[in-house]
């Protein structure tokens, strides 16, 4: 039987969606990102704490999702070594990165299709170039803006053998998130990732037990600046 | 595609029988166990919507009895069903032609047992279809 557990509920939500469709063609692509539970991040991380509060809820708009988390404690500081711990464990994250969206997207490329002011537009193709570092790093970086000023993906992990979804850490200033990055792969279209953004929404707007859409970009209008948070207006537009 | 006398039989039947009327809702589209996100005895979310849409509620709740047909044998259906018609106040309908939909949703051959468990699960279906 489907019960609602707020408690439960207030952990699970959140995606982040990104489609990119390519001008005059049939591909898009875009990731969407979806926290995982409570439950399930006590397994992955048992020392990640979180709560969320969905703020923004609009009809068939992408969402943005704000949450609170519980403030993580200053870390000690190693003043032997003259840096401190957290900084430590950031540099293992980087470093964790070796397993990088880029590899799990292998026979897949980005490239810029179009740069606008500070509008870019990506675009996911079939391709044999691998990935080009600054795409990618946008594309993260507008994900892990969309869960916070700041905010910034420590580490992801392909969850479907080499391909997505995945699994993103996202540091932010309350802590660390984790969440599920979609894509489109050999096996998921773009289409299902718009699908599946429209069925969130409706699963939310109806208080149906799902994760909940934290931003979507259905046309690939990323803005993805460091100290810029996606708005909810451009997201919007985005979707039409 | 390659078929077997069984699953022809059950898509004419299905053919023939057309899709039941009923009111549209909201589906999953892919419920099966893998997509459910249980906290202690109860599902708490259900993930993974990229095949959600309109439809018969059948489609869902005969798609996850056929998933637990195949991976926990022929009395997990029966539990399904329960809990579903428990949950929702109302008793499902049109069972069996969903059952035998979901069945035919599948390859014509799976790994290991799970072959004539939904050869079963479709037997059954498409005997009380008549």
């Amino acid at each position: 039987m489907v019960r609602h557990h707020p408690d439960l509920l207030s952990t699970l939500p959140e995606i982040i969606a990104i489609s990119n469709y390519r001008t005059g063609g049939s591909m898009r692509a875009g990731p969407i990102v979806i926290r995982r539970s409570r439950r399930q991040a006590r397994h992955h991380k048992q020392s990640v704490r979180r709560r969320s509060d969905i703020v923004a809820n609009r009809s068939f708009r992408p969402v943005l999702a704000q949450r609170r988390e519980t403030r993580t404690a200053s870390p000690p500081v190693d003043r032997g070594r003259g840096r401190s711990l957290r900084a430590e464990r950031s540099a293992r994250a980087r470093r964790a990165r070796s397993t990088s969206l880029a590899s799990g997207c292998s026979g897949w490329s980005w490239r810029v299709a179009s740069g606008c002011g500070r509008r870019l537009t990506f675009v996911m193709r079939d391709g044999k170039q691998t990935y080009g570092d600054a795409p990618l790093e946008r594309l993260l970086e507008w994900a892990a803006t969309a869960v916070g000023i700041g905010a910034k993906v420590v580490e992801q992990q392909a969850l479907h053998g080499d391909q997505g979804p995945w699994c993103l850490s996202i540091e932010h200033r309350y802590g660390m998130t984790e969440a599920v990055l979609r894509a489109p792969t050999p096996r998921i279209d773009a289409s299902m990732i718009a699908t599946a953004a429209a069925a969130l929404e409706m699963a939310e707007r109806h208080r149906l037990p799902a994760p909940r859409l934290i931003a979507a970009d259905l046309r690939g209008r990323l803005r993805c600046r460091s100290s810029q948070r996606p708005h909810a207006d451009d997201a919007a537009a985005a979707n039409g | 595609m390659r078929t077997t006398p069984l699953l022809r039989t059950a898509d004419e039947l299905v053919t023939t029988y057309g899709a039941p009327p009923c009111e549209p809702v909201y589906v999953h589209g892919d419920v099966w166990p893998g997509n459910l996100i249980w906290y202690d005895d109860d599902i708490a979310a259900l993930i993974d919507r990229k095949t959600a849409g309109v439809g018969a509620p059948g489609v869902d709740l005969c798609e996850l009895r056929k998933q637990v047909a195949i991976t926990f044998g022929r009395q997990a259906p029966a539990h399904v069903l329960d809990g579903w018609e428990r949950a929702t106040g109302t008793k499902a309908k049109h069972v069996s032609c969903w059952d035998a939909v979901a069945a035919l949703n599948t390859p014509t051959e799976l790994e290991g047992p799970a072959t004539s468990r939904r050869d079963s699960f479709l037997r059954e279906a498409l005997a009380r279809l008549g």
